[in-house]
């Protein structure tokens, strides 16, 4: 066990190394509740730790991603935009900064009808069958290149995965919205 | 701007890959055209269930699933099995199911504790189901009291509804007598001859009356032993087998039962069901009796049920 979440490696974070990722969400916990401005209701320190971790595995994957701070002091405003994304769509009364109000762009509607639609993905992705899943993970999430994912899943080449990507996304969409 | 171009722009923004101008670009369309926004927000959804799927799989455990709204039940139940096995991620994520396993430890467990020090339930001559309760023997309490159920219970109530069924009967005759009474006055049969028939079925409705109040403080004792037995099949381990934990009993005091067990309230009553069903597995059952316990503001359970209701919608796909 460590004692905070700089003692993690993020190269194990990013290959999903299970006692790094263990060790994260513990810590990640104790960060949530300090960015949660005292609150202490298991609901929202829950969803703000899914949330953060969420969008840190998100992160880590992106090309373009470089830790310029510390991880925690990084998780501590990915949680603090977490949790002032759900104070703004579930109207929770807390006492904020000024400038902290504005910082969420999307209304509340937003928030909601992105959730909604954030559920639906979840179900219907499984719905387009293993290789449509597959080749959307290793493209939004993982961040892969075309001519990557086709030597990785097997496709002639970049322009078939690209067709491929366009064919599985339509379907996705259709599914999502009818 | 072709659909390709606003693809490769969606993209760009999504990996945080767009320069100043692109950025710009991205944020005018997805404030002026709908079908943009929405497709970008679908990516946004794609890449977040599969960093979902990349978390379970670090975490070795798909205990990232009970965070979501879960649209089946086993789903759930598959996530506990893993949460009891790992007890730092059970720590970690507060689920409906370790909520609701510390409210089943708190429960009582003494049948002083249940029923208070005065408030017993005494059946002389029965089991010794008490000592055996206070002793946690909750098998064999639920082998005495079910047995008690099927000699006791089941004979009372069918007693009561004959009971009930003979007092409509002479309640319709009574109301006959009335109408006849006071059909025929005027036809020449006698008063004094009517009269006393009345009072006789006046008479016998009184008696009647008495033994269904007997009958009432019997179900009242009886609706307190069936707590009891529900109760400790909602602590007992040993229904698993069988899927039993009391819920059937609980619906049955909250639904049919016109007495209450001796010293437990309505709300009491609606708690444990909620957690019976909860244990039993049904998803939706513990939602809707934990629905109705919420519009109890007042009462002790308000803030636990509150809570436990939202886990539940969190991790049953409920709205």
């Amino acid at each position: 066990m460590i004692d905070s979440m700089d003692e993690i490696s993020l190269v194990d974070l990013q290959n999903q190394d299970h006692h790094a990722w263990t060790e994260f969400m513990r810590q990640l916990r104790l960060i949530v509740c300090k960015a949660c401005s005292g609150i202490s209701d298991d609901f929202i320190i829950d969803e703000v730790v899914q949330e953060a971790s969420i969008a840190f595995a998100i992160k880590i994957q992106s090309n373009s991603f470089e830790l310029t701070s510390k991880l925690s002091t990084f998780m501590y405003s990915i949680a603090r935009n977490q949790f002032l994304k759900l104070v703004k769509k579930k109207e929770i009364d807390v006492e904020l900064q000024p400038d902290e109000i504005g910082a969420i762009e999307e209304s509340q509607e937003e928030l909601i009808e992105k959730e909604k639609l954030f559920e639906l993905i979840e179900n219907h992705l499984a719905d387009l069958g293993e290789k449509c899943k597959e080749l959307l993970t290793a493209y939004y999430h993982l961040r892969k290149r075309m001519t990557e994912i086709a030597d990785e899943l097997g496709y002639a080449n970049a322009e078939t995965v690209k067709n491929m990507k366009a064919r599985c996304f339509k379907t996705l969409k259709q599914k999502c919205l009818g | 701007m072709t659909d390709e171009e606003k693809d490769i722009l969606q993209d760009k923004a999504l990996f945080e890959e767009a320069n100043e101008n692109e950025l710009e670009q991205h944020k005018l369309l997805m404030n002026s055209d709908s079908n943009y926004k929405t497709e970008f927000v679908l990516k946004e959804g794609v890449a977040r269930a599969s960093a979902k799927g990349f978390l379970e799989k670090a975490l070795e455990t798909p205990v990232i699933s009970i965070w979501s709204r879960r649209s089946t039940w086993q789903a759930i139940a598959a996530v506990l099995v893993v949460v009891f096995a790992s007890t730092f991620l059970f720590d970690e994520f507060r689920s409906a199911n370790q909520f609701a396993t510390a409210e089943l430890q708190e429960l009582p467990s003494s049948s002083t504790e249940l029923f208070g020090r005065t408030a017993g339930v005494s059946r002389s001559g029965d089991v010794d189901w008490r000592r055996l309760f206070d002793e946690g023997e909750y098998e064999l309490v639920v082998n005495e009291l079910s047995w008690l159920s099927v000699a006791g219970l089941d004979s009372l109530e069918t007693n009561l509804s004959e009971i009930r069924q003979i007092l409509e009967m002479r309640l319709d005759q009574y109301q006959a007598h009335v109408y006849s009474h006071a059909n025929t006055s005027g036809q020449g049969l006698t008063e004094t001859l009517l009269a006393n028939e009345i009072d006789s079925l006046r008479i016998e409705l009184s008696k009647l009356e008495n033994e269904i109040d007997g009958a009432y403080q019997g179900e009242e004792e009886l609706s307190t032993l069936r707590f009891a037995l529900a109760l400790s099949k909602l602590k007992s381990n040993a229904s698993e087998a069988s899927q039993d934990f009391g819920q059937y009993e609980f619906e049955w005091m909250l639904g049919d039962s016109s007495n209450y067990p001796t010293g437990v309230a309505k709300v009491d009553l609606i708690w444990y069901s909620s957690l019976s069903e909860y244990k039993a597995g049904d998803c939706e059952k513990t939602h809707s009796v934990i629905s109705e316990l919420v519009k109890y503001s007042d009462s002790q359970y308000f803030r636990r049920a509150k809570k436990f209701k939202r886990k539940l919608e969190r991790e049953c796909d409920l709205d």
